[in-house]
Parts: structure tokens; C-alpha cells; sequence
């Protein structure tokens, strides 16, 4: 792959992941029975980082999750960290997933968003900050996951983000036993 | 590409792997920061937000405004209905001028015979939302105005109805503002025609749950809700809202202010109103000051002389 290319993919990743942050900030409604928007950042950089991980390094991953932390006024750097952990182990999953249909992606992303909930909830807990109830979370849980295949299509066909062919990625990363 | 040496190979992982501790670590120390020492972060926070979100404004603008465009035009189905409706309460509400103008000039004149002072008007600044949470846990609104209008922490935020919420973080050119659904929001207040205090304790839902109520029986759906004033942040006597009861049969506020549509919201900005420090001092003709030093000294000139 040529390095402009690769650099035009980094900066589309920023734009995307930036658009993502920004979304909901928009004031659209206020009161309190909105809809549960996903978590946008997550599913771009999941899909993302399966199809493309060297457009995406982790350096950019987490200055862009800590930015939508403090953006999003959540707790700075818990939430952050939690999805940087789960990007990366979705990066490291990606030669298994690749191999197989979408849907063995699609069910490996929302386990890891599962998780990630699971592990920020407890931490928040243990840290005693004063957190919504659990039940609240599911909303986010399944439009995460619902999203993913949407945004899965729409970098594939819009952007062009495809996986390399396996030719070229044994090439790539050598041959993976 | 294609020649690489296995050694640099691994020295890279090896790098990678370092760095990417380091910023676990550095996130870790981050979350525990903001948990230790919360004020400093969130000042830092804003200072982020203050930088970046008003640079994005022409992102936000104009889908904001599009979105907006469509709900009007949405609004234009109902414009018959509406405009009938607008009619009869146009009606209705020429009576209560009538009824309210007599009122004031009957005011007026009762507190002039009593010579009332009353508190000096409060005076306000506008400001325009520029963003929203961002997350459906949070319920917060960004304004585009901040410390250089004389915003400051706690000044407590109406829009033409009613509290909206408190202002909470303040940077040069915006300041955020806790809204009154919001899970950390509790605003003393006094329900009207009974006069009982209550503690309205925000949940993430359009309408706040009442806490505290002495004496359920006496609070009825309809009451007015206002700030009491105690506690200091909020003035008293802003409209919140009206008691309403929830299908889960708790009492909770139907706010007054319009939440769908906060667009313009009026901070009100604090006076601190004089203390009174200590009880009054003895009143009488100045008596003069005698230390034991001086007294003492007295004595031994006396004595040397």
C-alpha cells in the first residue's frame, strides 16, 4: 500500500471519529426521554481497526477516545481506556475474524462492547461514583450493536475500507499460524 | 516493505507495547485524578470544551438548524388547529390582563402604604445552547456564554418559563449548565399553596420526582412547584413547575420551562445578597480602650517618676 493512501485513510478515520463525537452533542432534544444514541467512536474504530488496523494506530484511537471523554462529559480517561483495551483486542482478533463470515465479526464486536460496559460499570461502582441504573445501559448496549453492521456496509461501499486480499496480507504480516 | 529484519520486527512490538502501557497507565491516572481531585479536571475540561466546541460551531449550526426547519415545518401541519386554539386562549388571556392589571395597581398601592422595599431586580445575561451532553446519562447543555459575561458557578439558568437548571463549570467563553433532569440536580423548593418544602431530585427522566414531603396529603397534581431559596444557590420564587403524579404513583414535577426547545436560556447573574455577620454591638458613648500593657506601663512611669 502507497503512503498517501495510508495517510488519506488516517485522516478519514480522524473526520469519521471526530464526526462521531460530535454527533451527539448536537442540541437537538434535551428532555430527558431521548433516544439512546450508540456509541458511534466504538463502532467506527471496531470496524475499522479489523479492516484497516495500521490506518488506525492506537495513539490516534486513544487521543480521540480521551477527546470524546472529555467532549462527552464523562468521567475523563475510564471510558477512554476501556475502549482503547477493547479496539485493541478487536485488533489483535481481526486475522480470526476475517477468515470467517460477518456475522462471526459482528458477534465478537458486541461481546466486546458487552464487556467494556461490564468492566466500566464495575469501575465506576468501585470508584463510588454515583452511576445510572444498569437497566439503563442496555438501550446502548443494543443500539451499539445494531449499528454495526450498519457502519460495517457503509465503510466497505462508501469508503472503501476493505479488508486487503489474503494474498496480500500474508504478504503484509507474514504467514499466521 | 517486503524486506524486513525479524529483530526490528520485534523491537517495534516491544515499543509498542511499552507506549501502550504507558497510556493505559496514563488514563488510569487520569480517572483517579478526576475521582481525587475532581475541580481541577473538570476546569480542564472546560477549557477543552471552550477551545474546541465553539471552533466546531459551523459544524453544529447548520444541521442544528436544519433539524429545527423540519420540526417547524412539521408544525405547519397543524397550523389551522393551532391557529383556532391560539384564538380561544387569546381570549382567555385578555381577561387575566384585565384581571392582572388591576392587581398590580392594587399592589402598588398596598405597598406603598406599607412602604415595602423589595429586593433589587435581578439582572440577567442570554445566551444561545451550543451543544448538548452528548450521552443519555448525563442531561447538560453547553452556552456560548461564559466568564467574561459575568457568568459564575452556580448562577441558576431560566429560559422565558421556568429554571432550566444551574450553571455548573464555567471557561472564558462558555459555561455549562446543569439541567434539572439530570441525575445530579436536586433544587430545594416550596410547593405553593401549601407551603411545604420539598427536594426536587432529578432522575434522567422529563420529569423530576419531589423528595422530602412532609405531608403528602396536602400536595396536590396541579400545585405550583418554586425554588425556596434555601441552600442559597437558586433565588427563591422561580417558577419550576406544576405537581403532577407518575404512573408509578410517585409525586413529580411537570417542569414549567419548554426542554424540547432550549434555545435561548437566561442566566441570572448572582448578587450575593449582604450578610449579617454576628448580633449587634452595645450602644452607647465610645468608652476608651485600656489594655493590660499600657496600663502596666502607666504604672511603672508612676513609679520611676
Amino acid at each position: 500500500m502507497s503512503g498517501t493512501l495510508l495517510w488519506v485513510q488516517r485522516l478519514l478515520y480522524c473526520v469519521l471519529a471526530l464526526m462521531a463525537i460530535l454527533f451527539p452533542l448536537l442540541p437537538l432534544s434535551m428532555d430527558g426521554s431521548q433516544v439512546v444514541l450508540p456509541d458511534l467512536f466504538f463502532a467506527i474504530s471496531a470496524a475499522w481497526v479489523v479492516r484497516r488496523p495500521e490506518s488506525a494506530p492506537f495513539l490516534l484511537v486513544a487521543l480521540l477516545a480521551l477527546l470524546a471523554d472529555f467532549l462527552q462529559s464523562r468521567p475523563p480517561g475510564l471510558w477512554a481506556l476501556v475502549t482503547l483495551l477493547g479496539v485493541e483486542f478487536l485488533r489483535g482478533q481481526r486475522e480470526v475474524m476475517l477468515d470467517r463470515f460477518y456475522f462471526n465479526e459482528w458477534i465478537t464486536q458486541g461481546i466486546v462492547f458487552a464487556v467494556m460496559l461490564l468492566l466500566n460499570g464495575l469501575i465506576l461502582t468501585l470508584a463510588l461514583v454515583p452511576t445510572p441504573e444498569t437497566g439503563e445501559t442496555w438501550p446502548l448496549l443494543f443500539t451499539t450493536i445494531a449499528i454495526l453492521p450498519a457502519i460495517a456496509l457503509v465503510l466497505h461501499y462508501v469508503f472503501v475500507i476493505r479488508p486487503p486480499k489474503p494474498a496480500e496480507r500474508v504478504r503484509q504480516f507474514g504467514r499466521l499460524t | 516493505m517486503a524486506t524486513q529484519n525479524p529483530n526490528d520486527v520485534n523491537m517495534w512490538r516491544t515499543i509498542r507495547r511499552i507506549v501502550f502501557t504507558m497510556v493505559a497507565v496514563f488514563m488510569i491516572g487520569l480517572f483517579l485524578l478526576w475521582r481525587i481531585d475532581n475541580p481541577r479536571v473538570e476546569n480542564i475540561r472546560m477549557a477543552i470544551v471552550d477551545k474546541f466546541v465553539p471552533s466546531f460551531d459551523w459544524t453544529i449550526t447548520p444541521v442544528t438548524s436544519v433539524t429545527r426547519m423540519v420540526d417547524d415545518v412539521r408544525s405547519y401541519d397543524e397550523l389551522y388547529e393551532q391557529n383556532r386554539e391560539l384564538r380561544r386562549e387569546l381570549q382567555r388571556m385578555k381577561g387575566w390582563r384585565e384581571a392582572a392589571l388591576q392587581l398590580e395597581e392594587r399592589n402598588a398601592r398596598l405597598m406603598a402604604l406599607n412602604n415595602v422595599r423589595l429586593s433589587p431586580r435581578q439582572a440577567f445575561v442570554t445566551g444561545e445552547v451550543l451543544a448538548d451532553s452528548g450521552s443519555p446519562f448525563r442531561q447538560s447543555a453547553l452556552l456560548n456564554i461564559g466568564r467574561v459575561d459575568g457568568v459564575t458557578d452556580g448562577s441558576s439558568a431560566v429560559d422565558g418559563l421556568g429554571l432550566v437548571g444551574r450553571i455548573s463549570g464555567v471557561a472564558e467563553q462558555t459555561s455549562r449548565i446543569i439541567l434539572l433532569t439530570d441525575i445530579n440536580s436536586r433544587v430545594p423548593s416550596i410547593v405553593q399553596p401549601s407551603g411545604q418544602k420539598v427536594l426536587m431530585s432529578g432522575d434522567n427522566t422529563i420529569a423530576p420526582p419531589l423528595e422530602f414531603i412532609e405531608d403528602p396529603e396536602n400536595v396536590r397534581p396541579g400545585d405550583r412547584v418554586v425554588t425556596s431559596g434555601d441552600g442559597g444557590v437558586f433565588p427563591s420564587g422561580i417558577l419550576v413547575g406544576q405537581v403532577a403524579v407518575g404512573p408509578d404513583g410517585r409525586l413529580r414535577v411537570r417542569l414549567a420551562a419548554d426542554y424540547r426547545r432550549l434555545e435561548f436560556i437566561r442566566v441570572l447573574l448572582r448578587n450575593p445578597q449582604e450578610r449579617i455577620e454576628g448580633p449587634g454591638d452595645l450602644i452607647g458613648p465610645q468608652l476608651p480602650v485600656l489594655s493590660g500593657a499600657e496600663a502596666l506601663g502607666a504604672t511603672t512611669t508612676a513609679a520611676g517618676q
